[in-house]
């Protein structure tokens, strides 16, 4: 009888504590992909003001200093913990060369803020001409990223 | 400008300091093909050539030792282009310096290597013999549609093709299935399709991605699309672009 207690107790712990990981992992993708979007939301609002959909240009500066921000305070750690692959749940893209090639990952993510940081400098002259420059060279920094290590759309 | 729209700089520069002279190497399922030196370097380079054998290779896809090319050269795209549209382009490619590079030859997997095979190919291949003698006609209303068909040979990727490597219908634009991932031979729908493809965007909105590779939801264009975005499209002028984009949005074919 008290193998029984005990064995249904370790079973219950189990499952217990593989749902609250689980949800875990949920959770802090669900919380990434928004801090991805957001970045996605910033480039789009700046993009209207470049395409002539918009004219709000002081909105460029904003924007683009809070996608700075946003890039800078990214904890790759937290953000990635190693069961939030693309191979442990289908809710995320993240492949795993992210936690393979850690330090290119982390390379790749500084070189975007870099590239970011290029475009606050353009942001702040005002001149469209150099902010158009300037977030294509973040575009293309970003999307060599995502080839290494977002999982393509179909 | 037509230099790089066409694919010419991007396919054959593996090294920005040495531009047009080749060596630029394309993984496909058949094997790596490794672009030629099209510098007017008489040796290594196209410095003997031709005008009239600029414009077989370049419409026809047959060199100057009248040996086929691969179709990874998209001549079958470029033979729609104006005689005088591609004598710019060797006009162009004659003012650049010449640089001294010989090239590998490609490195294709078997039965692909042999290529008198490719004389076969030629004869199934349709899209050959459909093409308009001395181009498109072009005018200021079609100009999208010469620049799709003729220049940025965009359904050279963006359309299914059979076993054969044969593009279907140039006009469908619907994309292609992955059918390795290490070939990265994917490829998105660019039809009108609002769901499946870009109906939803704006012509400012492809005019924008075309120059800077930026989605209108903020994401990038692949690495593959980078580089043409980059050594190619950025390079048409804006009227151009809006062209291609009023084309790709109201093509009545896909």
């Amino acid at each position: 009888m008290t193998k029984i207690i005990f064995m249904t107790a370790f079973l219950l712990s189990t499952i217990i504590s593989n749902s609250a990981s689980a949800q875990n992992a949920e959770d802090i993708i669900k919380y990434r992909i928004n801090i991805m979007k957001s970045l996605g939301n910033h480039i789009s609002v700046i993009a209207a003001n470049l395409k002539g959909k918009v004219s709000i240009n002081e909105d460029i500066l904003p924007h683009s200093q809070s996608m700075l921000l946003t890039l800078s305070s990214i904890n790759i750690k937290k953000l990635f913990p190693i069961n939030t692959k693309a191979s442990d749940s289908s809710k995320t893209k993240a492949l795993d060369s992210v936690w393979i090639d850690k330090d290119l990952f982390q390379k790749s993510m500084s070189q975007s803020t870099e590239r970011t940081k290029d475009l606050v400098t353009a942001a702040e002259s005002g001149n469209n001409q150099n902010i158009a420059k300037s977030l294509g060279a973040l575009g293309k920094s970003c999307g060599a990223c995502h080839d290494k290590f977002r999982k393509k759309k179909n | 400008m037509l230099s790089y729209a066409a694919g010419c700089y991007g396919c054959h520069t593996s090294d920005p300091n040495k531009p047009f002279s080749g060596g630029y190497k394309i993984q496909t399922k058949y094997g790596t093909f490794i672009t030629p030196n099209i510098t007017q370097d008489k040796t290594s380079g196209i410095g003997n050539w031709s005008k009239t054998e600029f414009i077989e290779a370049m419409k026809h896809g047959i060199s100057p030792s009248q040996k086929p090319y691969y179709p990874a050269f998209p001549y079958s795209w470029y033979s729609n282009m104006h005689d005088s549209d591609i004598l710019d382009i060797f006009d162009y490619l004659n003012s650049i310096p010449s640089i001294k590079n010989e090239t590998s030859p490609h490195d294709l997997k078997f039965p692909y290597r042999i290529r008198e095979a490719l004389w076969l190919w030629r004869i199934v291949n349709k899209n050959l013999k459909n093409n308009k003698k001395g181009g498109l006609e072009v005018t200021n209303k079609n100009r999208g549609e010469y620049l799709i068909k003729a220049v940025t040979h965009c359904s050279a990727c963006h359309s299914p093709r059979t076993w054969f490597s044969i593009i279907k219908d140039h006009e469908n634009l619907n994309g292609k299935i992955e059918t390795k991932k290490l070939l990265n031979d994917g490829s998105p729908n660019i039809s009108k399709d609002k769901v499946k493809g870009i109906g939803s965007w704006s012509e400012s909105d492809i005019v924008f991605f075309l120059q800077t590779g930026i989605k209108p939801n903020g994401d990038f264009a692949g690495k593959e699309m980078s580089k043409i975005i980059e050594n190619g499209t950025s390079y048409l002028i804006k009227e151009d672009l809006e062209k291609i984009s009023r084309y790709l949005l109201s093509n009545k074919n896909n």
